[in-house]
């Protein structure tokens, strides 16, 4: 059976040439025995060239339906997901102790206050999945969901939770290395305070692991998605980002580095010094200066450092940037789907900044602005279409 | 995910229209597509290793369309009468749907004033009647199908547009 639809779709591919007068000599000989062979094959060949056959075709109005229909599959889809999830990690039970905290953060973050969503329907920042935190055990925490503070212990640290960011203060002389995985959703963001006082921010669809504490010659932690550190200073033990491209090594300073499957790994830095490793190759980085991975070869180039991390300063900087790539951040951020109806709207470019405070509505106020695309939202689907409206 | 949903998006009507030859009725037929598609899904399959595609989709789409129509309405006899019948209408469903499909998307990579106007002239709407949807004049009509005509260099595009005018 399957070999017949493989011979039907050589007829399907000869047909279509046959109208672009593309046809070798044999090719034409073998469509014209087809149409010989079977009287349906010959009615069939007159039939596509009739006007009536491309505009009373049936396939024509679902098109019109390809987008609700996506809606639906991924719907039900969500609904099979949360099932097997459900099944699977119905049994753990978070362990919380809770002990009397007679200390408190002496610094605070002075950066912008959490970014919160705008009013709208679908804001940012509000993913009801919460922020996971796996502990050296394999428990797993919900963090931030009903924003409560919580403590969590560890032997050889102590763990402070709340709904901006969670704290770690480690015991000197530890045995050995146990680490926590810190996973953040779609729709979130998150901070995290690690034993040494480097501070990570960490932007929506990332995850990282770290030691509870620190022992031994490097600092290493691994990280998926984007992040940004601002590393404690101490020249004598190295601190590691490993990701899946790249390890970057500093002693003390400030960069961001963007890893996400969608787009080249690169990571920028702000202050400090950097130096990158990737297959045995070293290349080191100054402040203002972006790496990125551009094929096998890493890049360097200076960059504006507010705009490449403008997420830090709860804001989208987008430059000459591809449709694609801009959706894709604004998806990650309030948790979206996007659907193009056409694949070449991807490649519009687009200048545009707002503030990650906006509501979802906003933003596509003001993407529509340019009268570039049409954007429809419908639940958590993001529908993409050319503006039809001035021609 | 996203290359499962340029799949998805490339072949969902036809394959649709395609279901329907079968079974009768919209309603089933979407439910087979979704069928397909939620177990590439779970798969993580993009049937990149396939390289009959399209081959691969419509005959699970048969597939699914025969065992529907086995357990919900034929007795023996007439059911297997039935499906002779319908493997002879195999070829003609698929080429109808896929020649239709393939042009389709051929006229998918224009650019968007280009691609507004033939959509609408496609669906057999007057040179007049596009203007007025567009709220362009009728010789910006006429000036987009030529462009379109440029383009595609194809001989079926050019034809087509002499039928439709």
């Amino acid at each position: 059976m399957m070999k017949e639809f493989a011979e039907y779709s050589k007829i399907a591919d000869l047909l279509v040439r046959s109208m672009e007068d593309a046809l070798s000599p044999e090719e034409q000989d073998f469509l014209d025995k087809w149409r010989k062979e079977d009287t349906a094959h010959e009615t069939l060949y007159q039939k596509i060239f009739t006007e009536s056959f491309w505009t009373g075709h049936p396939q024509k109005k679902y098109r019109g339906e390809i987008a609700s229909a996506w809606m639906r599959l991924y719907e039900r889809r969500q609904k099979e997901e949360k099932r097997l999830y459900l099944r699977k990690y119905l049994r753990i039970s978070a362990a919380v102790v809770v002990l009397i905290i007679g200390c408190s953060a002496l610094w605070r973050w002075h950066l912008h206050s959490a970014a919160e969503p705008g009013n709208g329907s679908v804001p940012g920042n509000t993913n009801v999945n919460g922020v996971e935190l796996v502990l050296s055990n394999g428990k797993k925490v919900v963090l931030r969901k009903d924003g409560n503070h919580k403590t969590l212990d560890e032997e050889g640290a102590v763990i402070q939770a709340g709904k901006e960011m969670v704290q770690y203060w480690g015991e000197k002389d530890v045995d050995d290395l146990k680490y926590n995985t810190l996973r953040v959703p779609r729709g979130a963001e998150y901070k995290l305070s690690l034993a040494d006082g480097t501070r990570v921010w960490l932007n929506a669809e990332s995850e990282i692991t770290y030691p509870i504490a620190f022992k031994g010659d490097v600092r290493k932690v691994t990280l998926k998605g984007e992040a940004f550190f601002d590393v404690a200073k101490d020249a004598e033990h190295p601190f590691i980002v490993h990701t899946s491209d790249f390890n970057v090594r500093v002693t003390g300073t400030k960069f961001n580095i963007r890893s996400y499957s969608d787009i080249p790994i690169s990571t920028t830095l702000t202050e400090g010094s950097v130096q990158l490793e990737r297959k045995g190759t070293v290349t080191l980085l100054k402040p203002g200066q972006q790496a990125i991975l551009s094929g096998e070869k890493i890049e360097v180039k200076e960059v504006d450092v507010n705009e490449a991390t403008a997420w830090r300063n709860n804001a989208f900087c987008f430059k000459n940037q591809t449709l694609e790539n801009m959706l894709n951040e604004i998806a990650r951020w309030y948790d979206l789907e996007v659907f193009y109806m056409t694949p070449l709207l991807k490649t519009l470019h687009f200048t545009a900044y707002f503030s990650r405070s906006c509501s979802i509505e906003e933003v596509i106020y003001k993407i529509e602005r340019t009268q570039k695309v049409d954007l429809e939202l419908k639940g958590k689907v993001l529908t993409v279409n050319y503006n039809n409206h001035n021609q | 995910m996203s290359s499962l949903q340029d799949l998805f998006m490339e072949y969902y009507p036809a394959l649709k229209s395609f279901a329907i030859r079968y079974v009768n009725s919209a309603e089933i037929a979407e439910d087979i597509i979704q069928d397909i598609f939620l177990r590439l899904w779970e798969k993580s399959e993009t049937l990149e290793d396939i390289e009959e595609k399209s081959a691969y989709l419509y005959q699970m789409v048969r597939f699914k369309a025969i065992d529907y129509l086995r357990n919900k309405k034929f007795r023996e006899e007439n059911f297997e009468k039935y499906v002779a019948e319908l493997n002879s209408d195999d070829e003609d469903a698929y080429l109808e749907e896929e020649i239709y499909r393939r042009m389709m998307k051929a006229v998918d990579t224009l650019p968007p004033g280009v691609h507004a106007v033939l959509t609408l002239t496609l669906e057999g709407c007057p040179a007049k009647e596009v203007a007025e949807k567009l709220n362009i004049s009728v010789e910006t009509v006429k000036k987009q199908k030529q462009i379109a005509r440029k383009m595609l260099r194809d001989k079926l595009l050019y034809l087509l547009l002499l039928i439709v005018g």
